[in-house]
């Protein structure tokens, strides 16, 4: 008789065609399947990552290290959720634990000293040195994708976390939820100050772009 | 003229979800007539929605293109050594062995020699229960005043429990 797990198992084989490859690796040591995952997501782990820490050596670093522990429990492997939200579950503990270790080194680095350009200030203070730099002439692109980096980094580390998983891989509040072992309804409430915050710091630069237009 | 005032955190949280796709028709509806009603709420998801619009700036570079074959190339290492992964747990493990096997030795070394002085040495109790009868009879000994004497009662095997204890009188002169 199948247990619960293994009924669980088999729907998101079923439904999920990376838990499939991702079982292949897991039975056969299966080269081309681990291609095939590495494939898939490797752009899409780094890309997040080099957003949410904002290095992008450490980033890469990183996004091997997550496929190395993708290989190394393929044994332990349960198919109990989609591919991806295992995969970002483990993004999240590494790019947490970075975050952590480089925290307590920089409080060390910094204190006392001005953090730079748009390091580490509070949002209010943000908003208000975009606002203040507000040229009168037209936005350029670069700068623009500047500012948007900049309002992204402004974020706290949840925010970001679940605002590039929301956007950029399209999950669920539901998945995001599982991903950061918070509830879907957390998960609600952190987006809604993500956007709220985003909003805060990019509106002058949406009034330039009307004006513009 | 339109209403300026922000909108409370809840009705936010519910037109982002409605963005998100993430209510129930239900809800979706009654955000829906929100809509309908209130410049400030159209206001408020316009901007919502064009903030998220605005992400798609953000750069996404191609990863390196011997990133996949760095880690594939471990994993491969890894196969034909499987204890090589460990590498760095295994270096501050032989590092910490190397300090716990100083360690123990300091212990082991301590432990072996207040063994030894314990056996060879006895303790203070063992030594008084050695002397008791020495210590009970220290009285007549001191009496006998000579050891030659005391010798030549021993060997006769003259028991000194028999001796008449000492009289008040005698005490007295």
């Amino acid at each position: 008789m199948a247990t619960l797990s293994d009924t669980t198992g088999k729907q998101y084989a079923v439904r999920d065609p990376d838990v499939r490859f991702m079982l292949r690796v897991q039975q056969d040591d299966d080269p081309g399947a681990f291609a095939h995952l590495m494939e898939t997501y490797q752009g899409r782990v780094l890309a997040l990552l080099e957003h949410l820490l904002g290095d992008p050596e450490l980033a890469e670093d990183l996004t091997q290290e997550t496929f190395l522990r993708v290989y190394r429990s393929r044994k332990t492997y349960l198919p109990s959720a989609k591919f991806s939200t295992w995969l970002f579950t483990i993004v999240n503990n590494l790019a947490l634990n970075a975050a952590r270790s480089r925290g307590r080194r920089r409080e060390v680095a910094i204190e006392g000293r001005d953090s730079g350009p748009l390091g580490a200030r509070p949002l209010e203070q943000l908003a208000q040195v975009t606002s203040g730099q507000l040229p009168a002439r037209q936005l350029e692109k670069a700068e623009l994708r500047d500012m948007v980096r900049h309002a992204v980094e402004a974020l706290g580390e949840r925010q970001r976390m679940a605002m590039l998983l929301n956007k950029f891989e399209q999950m669920s509040y539901a998945d995001i939820g599982e991903v950061m072992g918070m509830s879907p309804m957390a998960i609600k409430s952190l987006l809604s100050r993500a956007r709220s915050n985003l909003r805060e710091i990019l509106e002058p630069y949406m009034n330039a772009d009307d004006r513009r237009r | 003229m339109p209403d300026e005032s922000p909108l409370p955190a809840d009705q936010r949280e519910q037109l982002v979800a409605y963005l998100d796709g993430e209510l129930a028709e239900e809800e979706a509806r009654r955000v829906e007539r929100q809509l309908a009603g209130s410049e400030a709420a159209r206001r408020e998801v316009q901007f919502l929605a064009r903030t998220w619009d605005l992400l798609d700036l953000l750069p996404r570079r191609q990863p390196p293109g011997e990133l996949t074959e760095q880690t594939l190339s471990q994993i491969r290492a890894e196969s034909l050594h499987p204890g090589d992964w460990r590498g760095r747990v295994g270096r501050w493990a032989r590092r910490g062995g190397f300090v716990a096997a100083w360690a123990g030795s300091l212990a082991a070394a301590a432990a072996l020699g207040f063994a030894a002085v314990r056996a060879f040495r006895p303790s203070p109790s063992e030594q008084l229960l050695n002397d008791l009868p020495v210590i009970e009879n220290l009285t007549e000994y001191q009496e006998i005043g000579s050891y030659e004497f005391l010798r030549a009662l021993y060997e006769a095997d003259f028991p000194l429990e028999e001796m008449p204890p000492e009289s008040a009188d005698d005490q007295d002169v």
